[in-house]
C-alpha cells in the first residue's frame, strides 16, 4: 500500500502532497523536509528505493520534478517504480506533453488524475485509455455546468 | 524563462475557472527567490482569504477560488486550519459538480478520518451517493475513501454495497476499493459479502479484476485457510492473462496486464505457504510466468521479484523438484543477472531477490558460487546508502558459525559510521549483532569484546531484553566446562575494565551489564573480591546511577554476599542509604538485601547459582495452591467464584462502537466474591504496633503539601508493602511475611517450574543442516576460535581466515585461489556454511527443523508475555518479582499491587482508582466528606500517624465500626492514600476481626473527600440501599 506521495522539485519545493494514511502534522513536516535533503542529495545513478525509518522510499525524477512515494516494507519495490511511471504517463496523456508549469498552475487537476489512478493507496485501474476516459468525461461535465452558468446569468 | 509561464489568456486556464487572483498568486509564489519570500506571499495571501472567507455571502464560484488558493498554501505546508470548516460548507453546499469536486478534494486533502468536522460530511456523501449522476457518486465514493471513519460506516455501508452492482465499472471499482480501506478498519464488516466478492472476482470485467485483487490479497493475508479454494479460479485468470486474452489496452511496455500478474502471483504465494497440495498446483505457473517475463523490461522486473517471493514460500518438497537444476534452467538462476547489473535498482532487485530465498537453496554449482558472493562482498563498500542496507539484511539472513565473526564485524562497522540519528537503523543493527553473537557464537572471549563495544557505540539503544541476551552469551553453558569458567572469568575481568572507566561517561546500559557479570560470576575471580564489592559500593550512591542500574548494583551485591557469606558494614551502609530512595523498586530490594544479608541460611535458599539455561513453564492452574485452599475451605472460608475477566473485550467494543450517549441505566452492580487469596492477603495482617516502632521515616510532610500539591510531591513509595518486614529483621519476622516458609518455597517451586529438555538447550540455528553436521562442525570451530583469540585478534590478517580454510575444506574456492586478494578472502569467509551442503535430505530437513526453530520461538514469545525472563526470575528471585508473577498470571489482585505502582500521575492514579471502583466494587466502601479541612491539614502535617480517627460509624452499614489508626502511604498531587487497620463485627459470631482497609483522601478547595476501601468481602454482603450513592464517584 502506497503511504504518501510528493511531487518536488529539484529546488526542494512542493507541487503536489498527499496522504493517503493518518500521519501528524509533525511527522508531515519532518518526512517532507527529511525526504526532500535527501533524496536531492542522491547521485543519479543511485538506485530509487530508501529505506525511511519502518517504511520504505521509491522515488524517481521525471525531468524536474521527483516523483516519490512511501510503501509498507513488504510492498514490491519495482511494483511501485511503475505504477509512479503509469502516474506521470497519465498527466502527460491528460495535459498533453506536461511540463513543470502544468502542475503548478493545475496542480487540483494533478489531483483529479492522482484520485482517479489511486484509491486507498492501491492502483484502481491499470488501464490508461480508461482512467483518461473517465477524467475527460468528468472535465467536460464541469466545463459544460460553468458554461450554462455564465450563459443563465448573461440572460438574466 | 518568463515567456513559458502561461498568460491569463491561455485558453485552457480560461475554462479552468480559476480567478485571476489566484494566477497571480501561483505566479508570484513561483518566482519568490528564497523561501522567506514565498513564505510572506503566503502569509499575506492567508491573511486575505482569512478576511474574504469570513464575509458573508460569498457565491459559490468564488468560494470555489478561495478554497482551491487555500488548497495550494496547505501544500506548501503552510497552516489553513481555519479554511477547513469552509472547505466543508463548500462541499455541503455545491450545487455543480465542479464546486463539488474543489469541495471533496480540499475536504479529502485537510481533514483526515479522525478529523471532528468530518462527520459533517456524512449527509453530503449519503446525497451524492444516491444520485443518478454517475459522476457525482464517483466523486463521493474517492472522498468517503480518505475520510471514512468508524462513525460514518453505519450510514453508508449500505449504500456503499449497493454500488458493488452498478452498471458503471468505474463505480463498481471505486466501491470495492472503498471496501478495501473499510477492511483494514475493521475486518469483521465485510464478512457476509464474501460470496459477492468471490463472484466479482470471476466477473471477467479486467478492470474491476485489478481493484478486487487488491481486496483479495488483504482477505488472504488474513485468514488463508478460508481462500484455498480460489487456487484454480486465480490460476485461470493468470493462465488467460499470459495467453494474453485481455485486451490489448491493459498491456504495459509489452507485457500483459503486469499489475494482475504481480497481484495475482502475491495471492498465489500466500496460499501456498506451508501447502505441498497448493504448492505443487501453482509451482510450475509460477516458473512459467518468471520465465515469461524474463527478457522484458521495467514492469517485468516487478513480475520477475514477486515471482521469486512466491517461490520462496512454496512447500520445501516441492521447490526442490523446481530449482535443483543446472543454472540455465533455474528459476533462480535469474538473480545472479540482476547481482551482475550495473544498474543500482536492478541490483537491489537482485539483493533483495536473494534475501527472499532461504539460504539453503543456494546451491553452489547450480546458480550460487564465489562469482554472487564477490558482488555482496562488493555491495558492501558501496556509497550507495540503499544497497548497503540491503546488503546487511542480506548478511544477517546468512550467517552461520563459520562466518558470524566477519560479519558481526561488518555490522560493528556500519555501526560506528551510520549518522547517530538514524536510531532506527541503529537499533536494529544492535539487536541483531546481540541476537546472532548469542544464536552462534560459541562462547569466545572475542564475542564479549565485540558486544563491549556494540554498548559503547550505541548503549543508549539497547533495550532490557538484548541486555539479558547479551548476558546470556555467557551464561551460555558450553559442552566444556573449563572452557565455561575460562569464559566466565574473561568476562568478569572485563566488566572490571569497564567499572574502571569514568563511569559518567559509560552508557547505564553497559554499567548494568558489567554489574550483572560481576554479581553472577564473581567467584570465577581467584583474588580481589573485596575490590569488587568496594567498586560496586561506590558506585551505588553516585548521583548519576539512576534507578535500574541502582537495582542491578544492589541485587548484585547480595549475590556478592552470599557466595562470601560475609557482610563488611561498609556494604551495610551503602544499601542502607538506598532505602531512602524515592522509587519503590530500589527501597524494596535495599529493604530485602538488609533482611537476606542478616540471614545466610535464607540467602542461601533464594539464591541459586546461575546453573544453565532453562525454560519455565508456569502452572497456571495453580495447583500448588490446591492444598492451602482445601485447609482455608475447611476451617470455614467460602469456596471462590471466579470473576470473567472481561474488561479487555468491553474495551475495544465500545472503543469500536460509535460514541453514543447511553440512556438506559446502568446495571445493578452484582458483587462477585475474591475469595481466593491465600498468598498474599496474609500480608497485610500487621498488628497496630508496627506502625509505631516501624522505623520508616514518616514522608515529609510540610505546607507545601496542602498549598502547591501539584509540583512534584514528597512520595513514599512501598511503604505498606515493607511495613511487615522493617519493624525488626529477624528471621521470625521474616516468616511472617507470607506465611510460613514451606508455603514460600513451593510457591517460588511452582512459579518456575523447570521444563528442561535436551533439543531446547541448542540454540544455533540447526536448521539448515542436519544435525549431526552441525555437532561436529560447532566442535571444529570453537577451538579454533579460542586459539585466535589467545593470539589476540588485533593483527591485520585476519586470523578467523587463516583458519577457515582448515576447518572448512569443503569451500573449494579458498582452496583454488592461492593468494587470494581481501576480497576474496572475505567472500570465501562469507560463503562458508552456506548452501555447501546440498544434499537434497538437507534441504528437505530443513521444513522439519524449521518447524522445531518456530517452535522454540513461539517458546520465547510466550516466556516474553509472561514479562520475566527465566533468567532473571532465577537469579534475582526477590519476592517482589514471585508477586509480579502472580500478578501476570491474573489470579489475584490485591491491595499490594495498587499500594505498589507508586510512581504516576494524578491522571493515572484517578483511572486505576476509577477502575478499581468499576471492576471490584466490593472495595469501594464509601465517602465521607470531611468539611473541616483544617483539621485534616493538621492531620497531615502532625506526624501523619493518626490515633482512634473514627469513621464509618453508621454510615456504612452498621457492621464497621472502625476505630484505628491511619498512616498516609501515598501522596500523589492532591490526594493521598492511607492505609489502616479497623475493627469488624461479625454479625454471626459476634467476634473481631482485624482486617486493613485503605482511604483515600482528596483535598478540594473546601474540603476533602475520604474514601474507603476494603479488600474484605463480607463487608459487600452489607451494602444496603443507602450506601448506594457513595459509589458514585464524586468529583
Amino acid at each position: 500500500m502506497i503511504l504518501y506521495l510528493f511531487i518536488f522539485s529539484r529546488h526542494g519545493k512542493m507541487r503536489l502532497k498527499k496522504w493517503f494514511q493518518y500521519f501528524t502534522d509533525k511527522e508531515k513536516t519532518t518526512l517532507t523536509t527529511d525526504l526532500t535533503t535527501v533524496i536531492l542529495s542522491r547521485k543519479r545513478s543511485m538506485c530509487n528505493v530508501l529505506e525511511y525509518g519502518e517504511h520504505k522510499v521509491i522515488y524517481k525524477r521525471y525531468a524536474s520534478l521527483y516523483f516519490v512515494a512511501g510503501i509498507d516494507w513488504n510492498e514490491n519495490e519495482l511494483y511501485t517504480l511503475e505504477v509512479i511511471h503509469r502516474y506521470v504517463q497519465l498527466l502527460d496523456e491528460f495535459f498533453g506533453n506536461v511540463c513543470e508549469l502544468d502542475i503548478i498552475y493545475n496542480f487540483d487537476k494533478a489531483y483529479y488524475v492522482l484520485d482517479e489512478l489511486f484509491m486507498a493507496g492501491e492502483l484502481q485501474e491499470p488501464n490508461k485509455k480508461a482512467v483518461i476516459r473517465h477524467i475527460n468525461s468528468f472535465e467536460q461535465t464541469c466545463q459544460l455546468d460553468i458554461l450554462t452558468r455564465n450563459l443563465e446569468e448573461s440572460i438574466k | 524563462m518568463s515567456s513559458q509561464f502561461p498568460t491569463i489568456f491561455n485558453s485552457t486556464f480560461l475554462t479552468s475557472g480559476l480567478s485571476k487572483g489566484f494566477f497571480e498568486f501561483v505566479t508570484k509564489v513561483g518566482e519568490a527567490r528564497s523561501k522567506q519570500e514565498e513564505d510572506r506571499y503566503v502569509t499575506e495571501e492567508l491573511a486575505y482569504l482569512k478576511n474574504k472567507l469570513n464575509q458573508p455571502d460569498i457565491s459559490t464560484n468564488k468560494m470555489k477560488d478561495y478554497i482551491t488558493r487555500l488548497v495550494y498554501c496547505d501544500m506548501l505546508g503552510h497552516n489553513v486550519e481555519f479554511g477547513h470548516i469552509h472547505a466543508v460548507k463548500l462541499a455541503q453546499s455545491a450545487k455543480g459538480l465542479w464546486e463539488k469536486r474543489v469541495g471533496y478534494l480540499a475536504c479529502s486533502l485537510f481533514l483526515h478520518e479522525t478529523h471532528e468536522l468530518s462527520i459533517m460530511l456524512i449527509n453530503t456523501i449519503q446525497k451524492d451517493l444516491r444520485s443518478s449522476n454517475y459522476l457525482e457518486v464517483c466523486a463521493a465514493l474517492t472522498a468517503l475513501c480518505q475520510l471514512l471513519n468508524t462513525e460514518m460506516i453505519p450510514a453508508v455501508f449500505g449504500l456503499v454495497e449497493e454500488k458493488l452492482s452498478h452498471p458503471k465499472d468505474t463505480v463498481r471499482k471505486k466501491a470495492i476499493m472503498v471496501f478495501h480501506r473499510l477492511f483494514h478498519d475493521m475486518p469483521e464488516m465485510t464478512v457476509h459479502l464474501d460470496e459477492k466478492f468471490r463472484q466479482i472476482l470471476s466477473e471477467g470485467d479486467p478492470g474491476v479484476l485489478g481493484a478486487i485483487l487488491c481486496l483479495f490479497i488483504d482477505l488472504v493475508k488474513e485468514d488463508p485457510s478460508k481462500y484455498k479454494d480460489l487456487v484454480p479460479v486465480l490460476v485461470n485468470i493468470l493462465e488467460q492473462v499470459l495467453d494474453r486474452y485481455l485486451p490489448r489496452n491493459y498491456d504495459y511496455h509489452g507485457a500483459p496486464a503486469p499489475w494482475i500478474q504481480v497481484k495475482i502471483i502475491q495471492i498465489l504465494g500466500i496460499l501456498a505457504q506451508d501447502d505441498e497440495k497448493i504448492s505443487s498446483e501453482v509451482g510450475q505457473l509460477i516458473v512459467h510466468t518468471l520465465k515469461k517475463s524474463e527478457n522484458g523490461v521495467d514492469c517485468s522486473y516487478a513480475i520477475i521479484f514477486e515471482c521469486i517471493r512466491a517461490l520462496s514460500k512454496l512447500h520445501p518438497q516441492v521447490l526442490t523438484t523446481l530449482i535443483h537444476k543446472p543454472s540455465h534452467l533455474n528459476p533462480l538462476g535469474i538473480i545472479t543477472r540482476f547481482l551482475k547489473s550495473h544498474n543500482h535498482n536492478l541490483k537491489y532487485l537482485g539483493l533483495i531477490a536473494l534475501s527472499e530465498v532461504d539460504p539453503v537453496w543456494w546451491v553452489e554449482g547450480e546458480w550460487w558460487g564465489e562469482e554472487q558472493m564477490r558482488v555482496i562482498v562488493d555491495c558492501l563498500e558501496e556509497k550507495d546508502d540503499s544497497l548497503k542496507r540491503k546488503t546487511l539484511d542480506l548478511l544477517y539472513k546468512m550467517v552461520n558459525p563459520q562466518n558470524i565473526v566477519i560479519i558481526v564485524e561488518k555490522m560493528i562497522e556500519v555501526l560506528r559510521t551510520t549518522s547517530t540519528t538514524d536510531e532506527f537503523l541503529r537499533k536494529l543493527l544492535v539487536e541483531r549483532v546481540i541476537e546472532i553473537s548469542e544464536k552462534f557464537a560459541s562462547n569466545s572471549e572475542w564475542m564479549i569484546k565485540s558486544i563491549i563495544t556494540v554498548f559503547e557505540i550505541a548503549g543508549n539503544l539497547v533495550d532490557e531484553e538484548t541486555r539479558n541476551l547479551a548476558f546470556l552469551i555467557i551464561a551460555k553453558d558450553t559442552d566444556d566446562p573449563e572452557k565455561n569458567s575460562e569464559i566466565r572469568k574473561y568476562a568478569v575481568v572485563e566488566a572490571i575494565k569497564v567499572l574502571d572507566k569514568d563511569p559518567s561517561n559509560v552508557s547505564s546500559s553497559l554499567l548494568i551489564w558489567a554489574v550483572k557479570v560481576l554479581g553472577e560470576y564473581m567467584d570465577h575471580l581467584d583474588k580481589q573480591h573485596g575490590v569488587v564489592i568496594n567498586k560496586l559500593c561506590e558506585l551505588l550512591n553516585k548521583d548519576y546511577v539512576n534507578r535500574s542500574l541502582q537495582i542491578a548494583i544492589i541485587t548484585s551485591l547480595l549475590k556478592c554476599v552470599s557466595k562470601t557469606k560475609d557482610c563488611p558494614d561498609d556494604i551495610m551502609e551503602a544499601v542502607i542509604k538506598c532505602r531512602e530512595s524515592s522509587s519503590g523498586d530500589v527501597k524494596q530490594r535495599s529493604q530485602e538485601f538488609v533482611v537476606l544479608a542478616n540471614d545466610f541460611l535464607l540467602l542461601d535458599e533464594i539464591m541459586k547459582p546461575f546453573s544453565h539455561i532453562e525454560e519455565f513453564a508456569i502452572d497456571e492452574t495453580l495447583s500448588f495452591l490446591d492444598e492451602f485452599v482445601e485447609e482455608a475451605v475447611k476451617n470455614g472460608a467460602k469456596p471462590y467464584n471466579p470473576i470473567p475477566i472481561v474488561r479487555n473485550n468491553e474495551a475495544s467494543e465500545s472503543e469500536k462502537k460509535p460514541a453514543a450517549i447511553r440512556y438506559e441505566a446502568y446495571e445493578k452492580p452484582i458483587l462477585p466474591y475474591n475469595q481466593s487469596k491465600p498468598v498474599v492477603s496474609n500480608i497485610l495482617s500487621f498488628s497496630e504496633s508496627r506502625y509505631e516502632d516501624s522505623g520508616l521515616a514518616s514522608p515529609p510532610v510540610d505546607d507545601s503539601m496542602l498549598t502547591s500539591w501539584i509540583g512534584s510531591p514528597p512520595v513514599t513509595p512501598g511503604q505498606l508493602a515493607w511495613m511487615s518486614v522493617s519493624k525488626d529483621s529477624t528471621f521470625g519476622e521474616y516468616e511472617e511475611f507470607d506465611g510460613n516458609r514451606q508455603n514460600r518455597q513451593s510457591l517460588m517451586a511452582s512459579v518456575a517450574k523447570i521444563v528442561t529438555s535436551p533439543s531446547s538447550l541448542k540454540w544455533s540455528r540447526a536448521g539448515y543442516k542436519p544435525i549431526q553436521q552441525q555437532s561436529s562442525r560447532n566442535d571444529a570451530t570453537s577451538p579454533t576460535l579460542s586459539a585466535i583469540s589467545s593470539e589476540g585478534t588485533s593483527n591485520n590478517v585476519h586470523p578467523f581466515l587463516r583458519t577457515s580454510s582448515k576447518t572448512t575444506p569443503v569451500t573449494s574456492i579458498t582452496a583454488k585461489n592461492v593468494v587470494p586478494s581481501e576480497k576474496d578472502r572475505l567472500a570465501s569467509a562469507l560463503l562458508s556454511g552456506v548452501g555447501t551442503n546440498s544434499e537434497l535430505n538437507a534441504s528437505i530437513s530443513r521444513h522439519s527443523v524449521n518447524v522445531n526453530r518456530s517452535g522454540n520461538l513461539s517458546k520465547f514469545h510466550q516466556r516474553k508475555s509472561i514479562g520475566t525472563s527465566p533468567y532473571h526470575t532465577r537469579t534475582e528471585s526477590t519476592f517482589s518479582e514471585i508477586y509480579h508473577n502472580i500478578e501476570s498470571l491474573h489470579i489475584n489482585k490485591n491491595i499490594l499491587q495498587y499500594l505498589k505502582p507508586l510512581q504516576m500521575t494524578i491522571k493515572d492514579y484517578e483511572k486505576i482508582w476509577t477502575d478499581l471502583s468499576n471492576e471490584r466494587r466490593e472495595e469501594v466502601m464509601g465517602e465521607l466528606v470531611i468539611s473541616n479541612i483544617e483539621i485534616i491539614k493538621q492531620r497531615l502535617e502532625d506526624g501523619i500517624n493518626e490515633k482512634t480517627n473514627e469513621f464509618g460509624n453508621g454510615g456504612f452499614g452498621d457492621n464497621l465500626s472502625g476505630k484505628g489508626s491511619w498512616k498516609i502511604v501515598e501522596v500523589i498531587g492532591k490526594e493521598a492514600i492511607a492505609a489502616s487497620q479497623y475493627n469488624q463485627m461479625n454479625s454471626s459470631t459476634l467476634s473481631l476481626s482485624e482486617n486493613i482497609i485503605l482511604m483515600h483522601f482528596k483535598v478540594q478547595p473546601l474540603h476533602c473527600v475520604f474514601t474507603i476501601r476494603s479488600d474484605i468481602e463480607e463487608i459487600i454482603d452489607s451494602i444496603t440501599e443507602e450506601m448506594k450513592p457513595y459509589f458514585v464517584w464524586n468529583e
